[in-house]
């Protein structure tokens, strides 16, 4: 029996200590749990050189599980993510241009993370990621939206508690139906895009104070609102 | 009136020579001041995601390189458009690694837009905002998420007006173009009081 392979790509400037890793390395770590085989990987420099490119490439098309943790970016992929994307989709247009029946038979999932309390923000992202998996011919299972990214902050979620109960059940259902090559079921959708924190200005609250909080131990708060490109009115 | 076009071309793909200057020519013609930055031209690093303009060089992001004159020069147009290719129904790598380091733009405090959290803004002007999109293939789904993108972006980038059309390379209506721009340079410095 061959045992079947599944790679996290990690979309976060931020690597592994990111929130995307985070959420990527627990969902990756329970799909192990079933016996498949893993390997992590920080996109960004997985890409930075050509030969680095070639391995990469290879790397996706040994996979039976692509799984891609991102953070999102102004409404969508971070610049290098839609690079990398834009790679594994030309590299297997030309793969299987004529043969598609000869791809491998592969899927596709991703896990998408906003700073902002609403998951739902995460929505448009997700459309373009299904439309990624369209051209690249892979199988998509389906897309994770997670609000609150901040309370994560590249912490391991077994160690956040009662806060991250309901992300753990939907990505440990998540991992079930992956393995399975199932389409993510609503289970998982629903838990996953749970606020972490119930009431939304608490969030918000503990988020403003935070950045407060790290511009007093930098010595700029009084300058937070500073405006370094206003042109004086002629 | 100032005008900012951000060209997305990407590197050995389908050219936008053309569509820019025939905005640039319907943006002359309507007065405006107009400057065009060719992304893939520049040297503008990719996004850190550290957050640093907010909390270390408020306003200025980290990284000293051309991103920090696009911001400059962003900030003080009143339209901004975005022409690109559509990847994916998203923008261009070249387009949105510029994009990524407009953060210092903003302010890093939260308020609620629509029911929904955004952050606030810096400045007390934002640009209007028209994105052009130019795609290879038809795909029908994938203008409606570029148009939706486009509208999240306007919201957060507290754009007062914006809109967004997606051409067909093989097929540019160079006249429908030109009927868009004309109509929307007329919203062009209306304010946003969100």
């Amino acid at each position: 029996m061959t045992i079947k392979k599944a790679i996290l790509l990690i979309g976060s400037p931020k690597g592994m200590e990111s929130s995307s890793a985070s959420l990527g390395t627990y969902l990756l770590s329970k799909i192990e749990e079933y016996d498949i085989m893993t390997e992590k990987v920080h996109l960004h420099s997985e890409i930075a050189t050509e030969a680095k490119r070639i391995m990469f490439l290879d790397k996706i098309e040994e996979a039976d599980f692509i799984i891609l943790a991102a953070p999102l970016y102004v409404d969508t992929l971070p610049a290098k993510v839609i690079k990398a994307l834009r790679l594994i989709a030309e590299k297997r247009k030309t793969l299987y241009f004529d043969d598609i029946k000869s791809a491998k038979n592969q899927s596709f999932i991703a896990v998408v993370n906003c700073g902002f309390p609403e998951a739902e923000q995460n929505k448009t992202a997700l459309k373009i990621y299904q439309e990624f998996a369209r051209e690249a011919k892979l199988k998509y299972l389906g897309g994770i939206a997670v609000g609150m990214g901040g309370a994560v902050s590249g912490k391991s979620l077994s160690e956040m508690g009662g806060m991250a109960k309901d992300l753990v059940a939907g990505l440990d259902q998540a991992a079930d139906d992956i393995v399975r090559n199932h389409q993510l079921s609503d289970f998982v959708v629903e838990k996953t895009s749970k606020p972490m924190i119930s009431q939304k200005w608490l969030y918000t609250l503990v988020g403003n104070f935070t950045w407060r909080f790290q511009a007093l131990r930098n010595g700029v708060y009084s300058r937070m609102k500073d405006r370094p490109y206003q042109k004086e009115e002629a | 009136m100032k005008a900012l076009i951000l060209n997305g071309e990407e590197l050995n793909d389908i050219s936008l020579d053309q569509v820019s200057k025939e905005i640039r020519k319907e943006l002359l013609f309507k007065d405006f001041e107009v400057k065009e930055i060719l992304l893939k031209e520049k040297e503008i690093a990719d996004y850190l995601g550290c957050f640093k303009c907010w909390v270390k060089t408020p306003g200025i992001c980290i990284i000293n390189d051309y991103g920090r004159e696009v911001a400059a020069e962003l900030i003080n147009s009143d339209l901004l458009i975005f022409l690109t290719p559509v990847v994916f129904g998203s923008y261009s790598y070249q387009l949105k690694k510029a994009l990524d380091r407009m953060i210092p733009l903003i302010s890093p405090y939260f308020k609620k837009v629509k029911g929904e959290i955004h952050h606030k803004k810096r400045y007390p002007k934002y640009l209007s905002l028209l994105a052009v999109g130019i795609m290879k293939e038809t795909s029908q789904f994938q203008r409606k998420i570029f148009k939706e993108l486009v509208k999240r972006n306007s919201l957060n980038f507290h754009s007062p007006a914006s809109e967004v059309e997606v051409f067909n390379a093989a097929d540019f209506d160079s006249l429908k173009l030109k009927d868009i721009i004309k109509k929307f340079s007329e919203k062009v410095g209306e304010s946003n009081d969100n």
